[in-house]
């Protein structure tokens, strides 16, 4: 540590306001420099723990089942506006990351956030409908048409907190995120702006034979996904004082890119979302809570 | 700005331990952070050697300092490893086997209790897997889990399967016969290779551990094409 020219305390000294007021002053005695800090370094020992990390906390979420014998689903939507569907265990307990009587963070510390998940896209009959956003409709060479999947069909997992009270029941997205509720013409959905706390998992992956021209001769053919490991991050800091009582992740779909303009979304996709559904097992939900300056 | 204590004490009033408590933490605050160059002596009076460097292992691309580890490791440009079905129980259902995967082991040397964070991401190109063998899954279903494990590979799965990601066996048509010979459909449109990332959070105590990925396949060949694996520990 630094050493401070400061006189040691004394059997017999008196010890009052100014003398007190000395113990801290005596830092800036004068510029830092050689004598008082070059000499002795700061080390380990010299810190207390929790310091940095001042928070850590990890949770299991959904049903941690790792070879699928049993897993929670989720349809898809096909009325808006519709609520997200909280991750849980299979029998309604909701995994969420309770830190009871809050987790308060201050203008100087960050948030952070890791999820991950093991899901399973079903994608239903429905990408091709005529209500689906998820095709491309070409020629096939002979007067009829063929259609090619977009790609672009995906489900949305983001992360929701509770920063009004400890009985955490009032859930919204966190700083940053969308409920995917926002109106877009006739559709609802989020701006991408918007989505600081989306994972996004591909709906279906479908595939064709390369189009001749502009001619998909051949129809295209599904390549089931089947389980996939999947993760999100998302990362807060804060403009003032804020306490969390709760955090959890929740599902929406199925979500289809849109945009308006310059401006891009992704939009509930009702028509495709119709017989689609996502299940998931197990995952695992991790908060950091440091300080940054 | 130099440092300012928030509680000036005065004669006669009760000196109590949070305000003695804050002008120290407030002293921590100011120099973890809150040093300016203002104020510190425009002179030079201190050189490189006057600090002393963090320690760098290179083969695990890790330093250690006073705030802990940092640092990671990756494949590289040409560093393929592969998964097989051969190490963890040859495709049988029932198997709980898990198997390390080379190259994505570091070992930390920690000097006091510490919050450690283990980042990993990998890309997978699995099968496509045509084996016909009994007791396994049928091919559309056959899958390989990557999880991370601490210290024992047996962790993996006794303590953090759930942390394990999945990769699916080719769903196209297998091996082409006709040249040019190989997968039937590529690998991406059959969902056959895949990017997966995860964090593993772990509480340490003082000592040397192990974070390390480790796998279990039902499929005969997984290519883990790149891989990543990175740590942080917090001492404070």
């Amino acid at each position: 540590m630094s050493r401070i020219t400061t006189d040691p305390v004394s059997p017999g000294d008196d010890l009052n306001a100014a003398s007190l007021n000395d113990r801290f002053t005596a830092y800036t005695q004068t510029d830092l420099n050689q004598f008082n800090h070059r000499d002795a370094a700061h080390d380990l020992p010299q810190f207390a723990t929790g310091f940095m990390l001042t928070h850590a906390q990890t949770q299991g979420i959904g049903l941690n089942n790792w070879k699928h014998s049993s897993s929670v689903t989720v349809n898809g939507m096909t009325s808006m506006p519709a609520a997200a569907s909280p991750v849980e265990n299979g029998s309604g307990t909701v995994s969420e990351m309770s830190f009871g009587a809050g987790l308060t963070l201050s203008t100087d510390e960050l948030l952070r956030a890791y999820w991950d998940l093991s899901v399973f896209a079903d994608p239903g009959s429905n990408w091709d409908s005529a209500t689906s956003l998820g095709f491309y409709s070409m020629s096939d060479g002979s007067l009829g048409t063929q259609q090619a999947s977009t790609w672009g069909a995906c489900w949305v997992l983001y992360l929701e907190w509770d920063i009004t009270s400890a009985a955490r029941a009032a859930y919204v997205p966190v700083s940053g995120q969308s409920d995917f509720s926002t109106v877009i013409g006739s559709k609802r959905g989020a701006a991408l702006a918007d989505t600081r706390a989306t994972c996004v998992v591909p709906a279906d992956l479908r595939y064709a034979n390369a189009p001749n021209g502009s001619k998909l001769v051949n129809a295209s053919a599904q390549s089931t996904q089947r389980w996939r490991g999947i993760s999100g991050a998302w990362y807060y800091t804060p403009a003032g004082a804020t306490t969390i009582y709760g955090l959890r992740v929740v599902i929406k779909g199925i979500m289809h890119p849109h945009s308006v303009g310059t401006a891009n979304y992704l939009v509930h996709d009702t028509g495709y979302s119709n017989g689609a559904s996502l299940s998931y097992n197990g995952g695992n939900l991790a908060v950091l809570k440091q300080r940054v300056k | 700005m130099s440092f300012s204590p928030p509680t000036t004490f005065s004669d006669g009033t009760v000196v109590t331990s949070a305000n003695l408590e804050g002008n120290f933490e407030a002293l921590r605050v100011y120099l973890h952070g809150g040093v300016v160059a203002g104020d510190v002596q425009a002179a030079q009076w201190i050189d490189t050697r006057h600090i002393q460097p963090p320690s760098y292992e290179p083969f695990s691309g890790v330093q250690h300092g006073v705030t802990g580890h940092q640092g990671g490791n990756d494949s590289g440009l040409v560093r393929l490893t592969f998964c097989t079905k051969y190490l963890t129980g040859g495709g049988r259902e029932d198997s709980q086997a898990f198997e390390p995967i080379p190259g994505t082991a570091i070992t930390l040397d920690c000097r006091r209790a510490c919050t450690a964070v283990f980042h990993f991401w990998f890309e997978l190109e699995c099968g496509p897997d045509e084996s016909t063998a009994v007791n396994q899954p049928s091919k559309e279903l056959r899958q390989v889990w990557v999880a991370p494990y601490v210290d024992t590979v047996e962790s993996a799965f006794s303590q953090y399967r759930s942390h394990a990601q999945e990769g699916l066996n080719q769903q196209g048509n297998g091996w082409k016969v006709t040249q040019p010979i190989g997968a039937a459909v590529p690998y991406p449109a059959a969902g056959a290779y895949q990017s997966r990332d995860g964090v593993l959070v772990h509480n340490a105590p003082n000592g040397r551990f192990t974070f390390g990925l480790a796998s279990h396949s039902q499929i005969d060949r997984v290519a883990v094409v790149n891989w990543g694996v990175a740590v942080e520990t917090f001492y404070l």
